[in-house]
């Protein structure tokens, strides 16, 4: 039993170290916005298109991901006087698109994230919901790496339990640390 | 192993291990988010109020806006938890009542000031326990919100992301030292960088 749950918790925590550490790492800028820039770059483009996607916003995303490479969910459509507007994104790329019916053009702004925004974005992917392919792989690795983080948790407890002369030690943190977050937990959802 | 190997691999097993037990709760709390997010299907709907709505009586100041008046009612109503209300949370209702929501880690209150009543409507959305979980993972320093508790929960929650950063380190050299010769750790930590790696290039792409 020791043996087997001992490699459980070192194959699980080995493959989920660098999915693990990006995800503290993320959680520490979220924590802390100030440490880290996350100014994204900005390109501007400009794409002529036909009248049929005057009044059809989703005909225009299409025409744009189809014909210049645009990828990702088409999550906001916002009439304004010139035409509308809309928005292209997915983890770490967005685009911001106007398209003006007097010129008969769309302007494409694209926010590429930097490598904290990228993080940044990754730590928020979870679920099947909405995304493409890859995204999905994300989230069901979300979801394996969330297991194996409770696994972790659980045999971990188990391997330190074995290991007799640690136990006094351990037993008083564990006992401190339980007191204060369970108490915690249980006094905010109370109030 | 050389003597000063085994005497540093001591060392930091024990921090590995008191990490872990300092922050057990903090990582099953990351564990349970992380799987009822993959798990959940349908989007968020914030749920409806079980308790009926109680009344109090509040003049709006006539000179204010809708975000002062959203602020002013926050001073008035001191609810435990709850900020002020941004921008976002502050919009008229069909009726063209000024609907304000205060978050808090529970759920919102819904607070709804009927102007021709000279009174507030307040509602409380009470959260299921899985995203009152998923709030306790997210409740970082940065979080608004000057209660005793919840400084207390967000500095518990600093503690914990730098633990987990510690704990993965140290793991890693530990998974490395202490069993050189155990073919499935090696595979499993190649696996997982690679993984990681073709997966952040080809969204990032």
């Amino acid at each position: 039993m020791y043996r087997w749950l001992r490699n459980i918790h070192l194959v699980s925590g080995l493959f989920s170290f660098l999915f693990l550490f990006t995800y503290g790492w993320s959680a520490v800028q979220m924590a802390h916005r100030s440490w880290f820039s996350l100014q994204p770059r900005i390109r501007e483009t400009q794409v002529a298109v036909g009248t049929e996607v005057s009044d059809n916003p989703r005909a225009l995303a299409r025409t744009l991901m189809d014909d210049y490479g645009l990828r990702g969910g088409l999550d906001e459509v916002r009439q304004t006087s010139e035409g509308y507007e809309l928005r292209i994104s997915r983890p770490g790329t967005e685009y911001k698109v106007s398209y003006s019916r007097v010129r008969g053009e769309a302007k494409v702004r694209t926010f590429r994230a930097n490598f904290m925004g990228m993080l940044n974005s990754l730590h928020h992917v979870a679920g099947f919901r909405r995304g493409d392919g890859l995204q999905k792989t994300w989230a069901s690795l979300v979801g394996v790496v969330s297991v194996g983080l409770i696994l972790l948790a659980v045999t971990g407890i188990y391997l330190w339990f074995k290991l007799f002369n640690e136990r006094a030690v351990g037993i008083v943190l564990l006992v401190i640390s339980l007191t204060y977050s369970l108490s915690l937990a249980i006094w905010l959802r109370l109030m | 192993m050389l003597p000063n190997l085994v005497c540093m691999n001591r060392l930091i097993k024990k921090i590995h291990v008191y990490l872990g037990l300092l922050n057990l709760s903090f990582v099953l709390i990351f564990g349970v988010t992380g799987t009822v997010a993959t798990l959940r299907y349908a989007p968020y709907r914030l749920p409806s109020p079980k308790q009926p709505p109680r009344y109090e009586p509040y003049e709006a100041p006539a000179r204010l806006s809708d975000q002062q008046v959203a602020d002013d009612i926050y001073r008035k109503l001191r609810i435990p938890l709850t900020s002020p209300a941004e921008d976002w949370a502050i919009r008229r209702d069909d009726q063209n009542d000024l609907l304000i929501d205060l978050y808090t880690i529970n759920g919102p209150y819904r607070v709804t000031l009927l102007e021709k009543e000279n009174r507030l409507r307040i509602e409380r959305v009470r959260e299921s326990i899985w995203l009152y979980i998923d709030n306790l993972h997210g409740h970082t320093l940065q979080e608004p919100g000057m209660d005793r508790p919840l400084r207390l929960w967000a500095y518990y929650n600093e503690f914990s992301i730098w633990s987990l950063m510690g704990m993965a380190l140290s793991g890693i050299y530990l998974g490395l030292t202490s069993r050189p010769n155990y073919q499935p750790a090696r595979y499993a930590l190649a696996s997982g960088i690679l993984v990681f790696l073709v997966l952040y290039i080809a969204i990032r792409r």
